[in-house]
């Protein structure tokens, strides 16, 4: 099989969505061992497999070796699953770096409505990400932290993610409620007792 | 051989000529009896049928035989004799009988006083007979039990054969050891002194020494080598160096994520604040005239001046921009005064530092050897001495043949020929 999209995907960002990871980051994943053993022949079904035994997420490690969670993103932009099925991954609750994995690819091809809407409940998750860095380690991330550069950021594991609209402007546009943090009812609740 | 002695025509006793016998490998020499016939002829009793033949021949008539004990007796025994000879297999089993009888008749014979000694002999002669008849039929029997035999194992050997035919290929290996050991040759025992056997265990110890510690040696590499491997694994997966299991301590994570999230909520709250402000001084700046605008721009810029001092800008100095792509915002290059001067280095104070062209020579001016200010081209001391040591410096040319003239060179020839020719 060669690295082609299938066939029926509908271009994202006005282009192949394979061309969202940057050529040459795309040419090392294509070339890497994890692609050749492990991604051949996928589906959106036993991707899931994949993701599940995930123990890192990150960019490029080591001597710039794509990392697994990148090769599945890719692999995820080749097969363009239905959103219903991202949505499931971000929806899941049990596996914290397959949730991780469709909050990277809904931020790649998603509306930023969407993302704004899917993302920002992830907020509160505070589970613990061991992300691998370029110099091979591993560092721990949390997911907050994880969504919230993905939010934010314009480069997040090694590779550029599509403009997003500002938050404010979605507000001002009234597309998008302006956002209320669990917290802030909370720090109100105490602030109310005090009281 | 000996000479035969013979007459001659003289009539005197003289040797004759001797035939020799050539000796040929294979070939029975003439005049050489067949031993295996010879052999039999001289088996023991049957070199006296003789003396069995006149036993035979005299006839004991009815009334000798009832005058004479002895003569009825040995009439019988002829009898018996050819009975025998009819009966083998009776003859056979009363074996031991006829033994007991003649020892029984031996004894009378010697106890009786009348013995003759013509009685004695026939007696003798009978015993002879019935011995031979003895050995004949034990030859007889053994002859038998041989074709008997003979005949178990063609019978075996047709079993091996038909088992053979079935196709097992162990009793093949049988029949074929049995062949290997018969024909195996012996190895010659060989003589192993005592020190010389001490030295071989010693030497056989030390090898199976040897041979454990190979052994200890490589379980050792090899439990060395997994330890390692596992190692690798667990950095591979980062789960040695890194722990990412939640819940560990709930609290303390709850407390974590609930800072990082006031954090976001400030910086959400702050940015809110900083666009509401732009957007006031929007409109404030909207609604003021081109002048005050203006004054108040020029009023600004004074103040920036002011409060940071731009940094003075040498002769040919450059601003430079390293790339920012790949730096991360909190890094100290991006707070540094890039319109500082650069540190007193001649290397940097040049034209379009950095450039490729810069690593070259740009003219060959002092690598000029032929420079007569050079050090090497002034008239000194120093420079003299050296130039009277070089070869080839030292002026003028003396030509080869006229230095020869005037020296006076001993001459040990006389024929200058030879030297100079």
């Amino acid at each position: 099989m060669a690295n082609r999209t299938v066939s029926d995907a509908i271009a994202i960002h006005g282009t192949n969505p394979q061309y969202l990871i940057e050529k040459i980051i795309r040419t090392r994943i294509y070339e890497s061992l994890y692609w050749k053993e492990s991604c051949f022949g996928l589906t959106a079904e036993t991707l899931i497999d994949r993701a599940v035994s995930l123990t890192s997420f990150g960019g490029q490690y080591g001597n710039q070796k794509p990392t697994e969670f990148l090769c599945l993103t890719l692999k995820l932009l080749q097969l363009q699953p239905s959103k219903e099925i991202i949505i499931e991954f971000i929806r899941n609750e049990e596996y914290k770096y397959l949730r991780a994995l469709g909050a990277f690819y809904l931020r790649l091809v998603g509306t930023s409505l969407e993302i704004y809407q899917y993302l920002e409940p992830l907020l509160y998750d505070y589970r613990k990400l061991r992300k691998r860095t370029i110099d091979g380690g591993f560092t721990i991330i949390h997911m907050d932290e994880f969504i919230d550069e993905l939010l934010r950021e314009d480069r997040v594991c090694d590779t550029i993610l599509p403009r997003i609209i500002k938050r404010y402007v979605l507000e001002e546009n009234d597309e998008l409620q302006p956002r209320e943090s669990a917290l802030e009812d909370l720090l109100e609740e105490e602030d109310d007792d005090d009281y | 051989m000996a000479a035969r002695g013979g007459v001659n025509s003289k009539g005197e006793v003289a040797p004759q000529p001797v035939k020799v016998q050539r000796y040929w490998p294979g070939k029975i020499p003439e005049g050489i009896h067949d031993y295996s016939s010879e052999e039999e002829e001289e088996e023991p009793f049957e070199k006296e049928p003789e003396i069995i033949t006149t036993i035979e021949k005299v006839d004991i008539t009815e009334k000798e035989a009832a005058s004479d004990r002895r003569l009825r007796r040995l009439k019988e025994a002829k009898e018996d004799g050819s009975s025998e000879v009819i009966d083998r297999r009776r003859r056979h089993f009363e074996e031991d009988q006829d033994v007991r009888d003649l020892q029984l008749r031996h004894v009378k014979v010697e106890q009786d006083a009348e013995v003759k000694i013509e009685e004695e002999e026939d007696d003798l002669a009978l015993r002879r007979q019935r011995l031979r008849d003895r050995v004949l039929e034990q030859r007889k029997q053994e002859e038998e039990q041989l074709k008997a035999m003979e005949e178990a194992e063609k019978a075996q050997a047709t079993q091996t054969e038909e088992e053979e035919s079935e196709g097992e290929e162990t009793s093949e290996y049988e029949t074929d050891s049995e062949e290997e050991q018969t024909s195996r040759k012996l190895l010659k025992p060989v003589f192993i002194p005592r020190h010389e056997k001490l030295e071989e265990e010693a030497e056989a110890k030390r090898l199976q020494e040897l041979e454990e510690r190979k052994k200890e040696s490589h379980l050792m590499v090899a439990e060395v080598i997994q330890k390692e491997l596992q190692k690798t694994v667990k950095e591979e997966t980062g789960v040695s160096e890194v722990d990412d299991t939640d819940g560990l301590d709930e609290q303390a994570e709850y407390e974590a994520w609930k800072l990082r999230e006031l954090k976001r909520i400030k910086r959400d709250k702050e940015e809110r604040e900083a666009r509401e402000k732009e957007q006031e001084e929007i409109e404030r700046r909207r609604n003021m005239s081109e002048e005050q605008r203006l004054s108040e721009d020029m009023a600004r810029v004074r103040a920036q001046r002011e409060k940071k001092p731009h940094g003075q800008y040498k002769f040919l100095q450059k601003y430079y921009h390293k790339g920012a792509f790949y730096i991360s915002s909190d890094e100290k290059i991006f707070k540094r005064d890039y319109t500082e001067a650069t540190p007193d280095e001649a290397v940097m104070q040049v034209k379009n530092f950095g450039r490729a062209g810069q690593t070259k020579w740009t003219h060959l001016a002092d690598q000029d050897t032929s420079k007569k200010d050079a050090v090497w081209s002034q008239n000194t001391g120093i420079n003299k001495s050296m130039l009277s040591k070089l070869g080839g410096l030292h002026g003028g040319f003396d030509k080869p043949t006229s230095k020869r003239r005037r020296t006076n060179i001993p001459r040990l020839f006389t024929d200058d020929k030879y030297i100079f020719g």
